[in-house]
């Protein structure tokens, strides 16, 4: 057994290292993976990254009737479930999840809240006595003790009313059937379940609830954001069975496609957000209401269904009586929805070409209290509008009805047609006199964080990755069309993600993962999920494919796996197959290592051609001994009037005093017109030309072998950008010596002109060698003013983002 | 001074305060620490998130701009985070920093500090708790550069103690 173990643990180590010899140090980077690091293509998934012939996936559909309990904060809900089994596997039972399950006290995700990790934790430990705890931490602690967060599942019963078997295992639920499911049939049974609901800003999580304090300014109430509320199937995948990864509220999740019909029971003042088409408006909807909806639908700019007045008048009513909304959604994998008596709500239609993938018309949609006023009914809707615009073009029609923003105490989380954008975005300030005002950092936080979240109804709500296990996939690939999606919205709008050498500080550290790391493990969440794998998938782009290439990959990947499942593989072999280009050495530095990109402008040497004609030849090299410096001693001795004894003594100048060792011979000269009788003419143009060769050697300091991109500038005012594909590193990846030819002097080089590849250190990538000022120092040496609002005594009002004089 | 004992102190008053860790925004922050040949001064440059900053120091309801700008706001954002980000050497003798300065761009603040360049870079000691008396997930990376080498300090949830680094 100790041998085995022994010789598994050496096998595992040679594994990690394929690009590594052992009879030398030399690196393979540009080693192939598939077959090595890729799984083996089969009938579910092919070569090329496209879903196979034997494709599968599962159906799950619900009919949920779900009650909020406004004083008790208690949801209450029967679910029933229909499961179709596509898999060719029979199945003896279901898991489901069960994700409020992780707020018990008792669970995997509290009881692992300690030292050491990228999780939660709440004491400060690991020196030889606690150093501190934080009182809302206790306080969470207590509330999550004391309150008895998490499901409960109180009855499950078949299409008979008959009890089944039920198991959970922490945030995993097993519902054993009373038969074998076969491939192509179907069960229906009905899960009666209950939680309390969290308060968002103590506990934290994606849902729950916000209450306002009511001032002058503010109109009290609540604001409720209810999402993974209800017993969800877990994925059945052809490539990991059950995904039974437990949630420990990081890797968010994966789920089945199906349809959904929802009926939610709220206090009969609140008006009502949900994933899918509201089917009821004529029972929730006043007559005007439903007008103004009719309207917004060919409006050229959002149309209040809820006015601001009115949701202000509505927040101080109060009722006893309660209304039920109801909701149909056709193929999402997962049911979200917000409701409160604090919603404005706005609207309008974005028209599309659905291209039959889609609907022509979608309603783009705000749910937003007063005191996010002016700045959401401004930007809200038109930033959900954009979005679409622009991730269809990278993807696919936006395939559903609706698509809607709400504001609440999450910060940023997503659903199917339906994402909370809150926090503290979007939020105008009052100052001590009164003036509201609103800062670029609320605006632009706002518009990014409705990008995002809209994004990801494509990124994983429809392109169905699974976020458990690969953050990157969803928040990755997001995130970079995000970027791209800002970059459109206004010139220099600010982005927070996207740009090469934002990424160069946790590219060097010594506590980089790489991408290719399982969710929960990864530390630096942000840096690795959603920047790095952006920056890498912008520099694919911009510097690598070119956009035609890269686009029409991106867009074919999406276009494969909408309402699909992939993988990271079929990801990597799309990308490839469709632009043509081989980037597995791409995907080896950038997914899954921890190099960085460095590469030094080590010298560049000039040289041109000998013609071989010594009347040129000799005089150059006279020319060029006679720029070295004189002999000191000798420039001394004239200045002393030092004759010398040849000066003194005519009778000792002779022939070779006269001549040096450039002048030119006979024999020279013979020897030159008998070489021109033998060239060929060909030849004789190359002597007789006047091209220089610039030998330019470089050094992979980082690791991660990129292209080498040159700006030469020349004697003549002129430059020209040469691009030099990574495969230049193939016979050695870590230095490279590479000739450029050219007719014009050379009189600087500059390695990445554009920063364009996040080369970490900039200060060897010139020739000659530039010192380039550092970020302080350009600080010291600039004005630091401000032009905003505040400071140019302007204030705008609730009603308009138009400024005034304060 | 020591510094374990400059720890000790700072958190013996401090009233901490946590926020929820949202789905989609992180709590994390770069501390670059470099040599400056030509100026002869250690650099030493943090970059946070701005809004966060605001929050850390009670003026998130104040335009940040402003604050930027002002010299009641630079001075309060040099204060703080001098007594939350300290720096020695292998002995625990902590460098005597000279703040700078701070700005915005885009959703970055940028903090600046300088610092002598130290007799010996072999070894050095890292405590880098800016922001996490305010957010119990903040993460902070600190990069030191020395001689052409990177070493990382890494500091979040759960491992907030002073972290050693060597460049033997």
């Amino acid at each position: 057994m100790i041998a085995i173990a022994a010789m598994a643990a050496t096998l595992n180590v040679a594994a990690a290292q394929p690009i590594q010899q052992t009879v030398n140090d030399w690196q393979d980077a540009f080693r192939q993976l598939e077959d090595e690091d890729w799984p083996s293509p089969n009938g579910e998934r092919r070569a090329t990254g496209a879903p196979g012939p034997e494709y599968w996936q599962q159906q799950v559909d619900y009919d949920i009737d779900v009650h909020l309990d406004e004083n008790s904060n208690r949801l209450t809900a029967t679910e029933t479930v229909t499961y179709t089994n596509n898999a060719p596997d029979e199945l003896g039972f279901l898991w489901f999840l069960l994700d409020q399950n992780r707020f018990r006290a008792d669970s995997m995700a509290v009881m692992t809240e300690t030292v050491g990790g990228g999780g939660r934790s709440s004491a400060r430990t690991g020196a030889a006595m606690p150093e501190g705890v934080s009182a809302s931490s206790i306080r969470r602690r207590q509330q999550m003790a004391e309150n008895g967060y998490g499901f409960n599942i109180t009855s499950v019963t078949d299409g008979n009313g008959n009890a089944m078997d039920f198991t959970i295992v922490d945030t995993l639920m097993r519902i054993d059937l009373d038969e074998v499911l076969e491939q192509g049939d179907s069960v229906t049974f009905t899960i009666d379940f209950n939680y309390l609901l969290l308060e968002t800003g103590v506990i934290g999580g994606r849902s729950g609830w916000e209450c306002f304090e009511e001032t002058d300014a503010t109109g009290g109430d609540c604001i409720y954001q209810i999402a993974q509320w209800f017993p969800r199937a877990a994925v059945f995948s052809d490539y990991e069975g059950w995904h039974n990864k437990v949630f420990l509220g990081r890797g968010e999740f994966g789920l089945e496609f199906g349809d959904y019909d929802v009926s939610i029971t709220v206090p009969q003042d609140f008006v009502v957000a949900a994933t899918g088409e509201l089917q009821n408006a004529a029972e929730v909807l006043t007559d005007e209401q439903r007008d103004r909806f009719e309207q917004s639908r060919t409006a050229d700019e959002p149309v209040f269904i809820v006015t601001p007045a009115e949701a202000r008048a509505n927040e101080r009513r109060g009722t006893r009586s309660e209304a039920t909304w109801e909701f149909h959604a056709e193929n999402v994998r997962d049911f979200a929805w917000a409701g409160s008596r604090k919603f404005i709500w706005d609207s309008v239609g974005v028209e599309q070409d659905g291209e039959g993938l889609g609907p022509d018309l979608v309603m783009a949609m705000s749910f937003y209290p007063n005191e996010s006023e002016p700045l959401w009914s401004t930007f809200s809707t038109r930033a959900v509008e954009h979005t679409l615009d622009v991730y269809s073009s990278f993807s696919f029609p936006y395939p559903y009805p609706t698509a809607q923003s709400i504001a609440g105490r999450q910060g940023g989380m997503e659903y199917p047609m339906i994402t909370f954008n809150g926090g503290t975005y979007g939020r105008p300030v009052v100052d001590d006199d009164g003036n509201l005002t609103y800062s670029l950092g609320s605006k632009r936080g706002l518009i990014g964080v409705i990008i995002h979240e809209i994004g990801h109804i494509y990124y994983p709500m429809v392109v169905n990755s699974d976020e458990r296990q690969w953050t990157w996939m969803d928040e990755g690939l997001n995130s970079f069309v995000q970027f791209l999606a800002e970059r459109q919205w206004e010139e220099n709008h600010p982005v927070r993600r996207g740009d090469p050498h934002s990424i160069t500080s946790y590219m060097v550290s010594s506590t980089q993962m790489p991408i290719m790391t399982q969710s929960d493990s990864i530390l630096q969440f942000g840096a690795n999920a959603y920047s790095k794998p952006t920056i890498a998938l912008v520099i694919l782009r911009e510097t690598i494919l070119g956009r035609e290439l890269f686009d029409e990959a991106f867009r074919t990947y999406a276009r494969r796996w909408r309402f699909r499942r992939p993988t990271p593989y079929d990801f990597f072999r799309t990308m490839e197959e469709v632009s043509g280009v081989d980037l597995d050495w791409f995907w080896r530095g950038w997914f899954y290592s921890t190099d960085h990109v460095d590469i030094s402008l080590d010298r560049v040497i000039e040289g041109t051609f000998n013609t071989e004609d010594p009347a040129i030849e000799n005089a150059r090299e006279r020319a060029e001994y006679q720029s070295n410096p004189e002999s000191l001693t000798q420039v001394r001795n004239r200045e002393e009037g030092i004759v010398t004894y040849a000066e003194r003594n005519n009778e000792v100048v002779d022939f070779y005093s006269a001549n040096d060792r450039f002048t030119t011979t006979n024999r020279e000269t013979e020897a030159y017109e008998s070489l021109q009788e033998r060239l060929e003419d060909w030849e004789a143009d190359i002597l007789s030309s006047d091209e220089r060769l610039y030998y330019l050697d470089f050094t992979n300091e980082g690791g991660l072998v990129m292209p080498i991109i040159l700006e030469f500038t020349f004697a003549d005012g002129g430059s020209e950008i040469v691009r030099i594909p990574a495969e230049v590193w193939r016979y050695n990846p870590a230095n490279v010596t590479w000739t450029y030819l050219t007719d014009r002097e050379v009189v600087s080089v500059e390695l990445d002109p554009l920063w364009e590849t996040a080369d970490a250190d900039r200060s060897d990538n010139y020739f000659p060698q530039r010192i380039e000022p550092t970020r302080l120092e350009v600080y010291r040496s600039s004005s630091n003013s401000s032009n905003m609002m505040g400071d140019m005594d302007l204030r705008v009002s609730r009603d308009s983002v138009e400024t005034q004089d304060q | 001074m020591q510094i374990k004992f400059l720890i000790a102190a700072a958190l013996a008053g401090a009233v901490l305060m946590a926020s929820p860790a949202f789905a989609h925004r992180q709590h994390t922050g770069v501390t670059e620490v470099n040599i400056n040949e030509q100026t002869q001064e250690m650099e030493i440059i943090h970059r946070l998130y701005w809004e966060d900053l605001m929050v850390a120091l009670d003026r998130d309801n104040r335009d940040e701009a402003a604050y930027f700008a002002s010299e009641e706001g630079l001075a309060e954002i040099g204060v703080y985070v001098s007594e939350l980000f300290r720096f020695a050497d292998s002995s625990g003798l902590l460098f005597e920093t000279i703040y700078i300065g701070a700005e915005m761009d885009g959703e970055y603040a940028w903090v600046y500090f300088t610092a002598p360049i130290p007799d010996i870079s072999a070894g050095f000691a890292v405590d880098n708790d800016i922001l996490s008396d305010h957010f119990t997930d903040q993460t902070m990376m600190t990069n030191l550069r020395f001689s052409g080498q990177v070493r990382t300090a890494l500091q979040g949830p759960g491992r907030r103690q002073a972290i050693r680094l060597s460049f033997d």
